[in-house]
């Protein structure tokens, strides 16, 4: 079923939409779980969550990715999962990687309350508009599918030393063009 | 952690954007290989086009839809040879003008120029039926006073198969003037379809004992002529690739 029907299976709120997105896109949903969460159990608990919150969403939200859609609302079911960790849980695995890569990108001379979630979203959307397919297909894959340097390196058949060079290189520019949407705030 | 607040705000990304994260990319491999490929295709595409290029054929002459083999050749007709044989040494000014009065009532006149040596000048006559004779060669020193060198050298050398075909070739002097036998020979092969695109048509059969002592050609490349040579003229040749009909319809004596 592609993903038209699905969708209009929601809007028609048909019984069997939940069930059709499931059957396409569970295995997707659970997968990005578990690159935030790092536990199958917890990462099947959180993608179940996912169908209540779209059901509730379309309508009237009409998705034009509705994999990136989902995925993104497990997203967000898996990191305030994540952040309802311990400390000491929150300090290990991948996601706390990634939040010290990400610390790359803000500027350290900037005041916390000039970075608003829109003005970061914004500034993010507007830098990956500039640059090559490879480069955000890493970069999202990263930062979005939380998907580990090394699955990325397979995914893309690039060397992982490439694939660290990339992202260092695109978190650093990434700084500017923060400081930049900052500054023009 | 300000970067959690970043984390969460790349949650916003477009979803188009989303989903370019979750595009495959093909192995670098497989791309160039499939690039490989393309190139591969599109120039055995294209080989065809350049094969006579790429081995000094000539073009089709217009109206002929007769490949004449060489890698430059100019198309002069018969009103226009009075016009050019002003700039050609004297030797070929009168060869042209012989041709034109003994042999071509109303025929075309056709320099062939290799590309090899730009001294070089075939005369090539055609009649009415368009049947072509190579009649003579000459190598021009760049002044008026070439020399009419020996044709069947020149012939050799940048002859209708092109330089590279000629590694080495043998005569094979026969004595077979009955015009019968060679009639024969030449139906046979025109039935055999020996002479394809590329091939020079041979003359009427029924005049080849005037022409003096064929010759066989036969090169490395298995290419092999019938040649006819007169010393006084130069060179008149029926060419052929006899190759490919085998040596059955040959003599026996130069079988």
């Amino acid at each position: 079923m592609d993903d038209k029907q699905i969708i209009d299976l929601y809007f028609d709120r048909s019984q069997h939409a939940a069930e059709a997105a499931r059957e396409k896109y569970g295995a997707h949903c659970r997968a990005i779980a578990y690159n935030i969460l790092e536990s199958e159990e917890e990462a099947e608990t959180c993608a179940d969550g996912v169908w209540p919150l779209a059901w509730e969403a379309m309508p009237p939200h009409r998705p034009s990715r509705l994999s990136s859609f989902l995925g993104g609302i497990t997203r967000r079911l898996a990191l305030d999962r994540w952040s309802k960790r311990s400390l000491k849980q929150r300090s290990e695995g991948n996601v706390a990687m990634l939040l010290l890569e990400l610390e790359e990108c803000m500027p350290a001379d900037l005041p916390e309350d000039m970075l608003n979630e829109e003005c970061l979203a914004a500034a993010a959307t507007a830098y990956l508009r500039t640059k090559p397919l490879l480069h955000r297909m890493a970069f999202i894959r990263r930062y979005w599918y939380c998907n580990t340097v090394k699955v990325i390196a397979r995914q893309l058949s690039l060397p992982e030393r490439r694939v660290e060079a990339l992202l260092r290189l695109m978190r650093e520019e990434l700084r500017e063009t923060i400081r930049r949407e900052a500054a023009a705030q | 952690m300000k970067s959690e607040k970043l984390l969460r705000a790349l949650g916003d990304l477009p979803e188009d954007l989303v989903a370019e994260g979750n595009l495959r990319r093909r192995h670098p491999l497989l791309r160039l290989g499939a690039i490989l490929l393309c190139v591969l295709l599109l120039l055995s595409a294209l080989y065809p086009f350049f094969r006579d290029r790429i081995q000094g054929r000539g073009e089709n002459l217009p109206a002929q839809g007769v490949t004449l083999r060489g890698a430059a050749y100019e198309i002069w007709d018969a009103d226009s040879v009075q016009a050019q044989r002003t700039g050609l040494p004297s030797a070929i000014q009168t060869e042209m003008v012989g041709m034109q009065i003994d042999s071509l009532d109303q025929g075309t006149v056709h320099l062939y120029l290799p590309a090899e040596d730009q001294n070089a000048v075939y005369i090539l006559a055609a009649d009415n039926a368009y049947q072509y004779l190579i009649f003579a060669g000459y190598q021009l020193p760049g002044d008026d006073g070439s020399t009419h060198v020996d044709a069947q050298q020149m012939f050799l050398t940048y002859g209708v198969t092109g330089a590279a075909d000629l590694a080495a070739v043998t005569w094979q002097e026969e004595a077979s003037t009955d015009p019968e036998a060679l009639a024969a020979l030449y139906d046979a092969l025109v039935s055999a379809d020996a002479f394809g695109e590329g091939e020079l048509l041979p003359e009427q059969e029924t005049e080849v004992s005037d022409y003096g002592d064929p010759v066989w050609l036969e090169a490395a490349n298995g290419l092999r002529w019938m040649a006819y040579y007169n010393s006084g003229s130069g060179l008149f040749c029926w060419l052929g690739n006899f190759y490919s009909v085998g040596t059955d319809f040959l003599p026996a004596a130069a079988a």
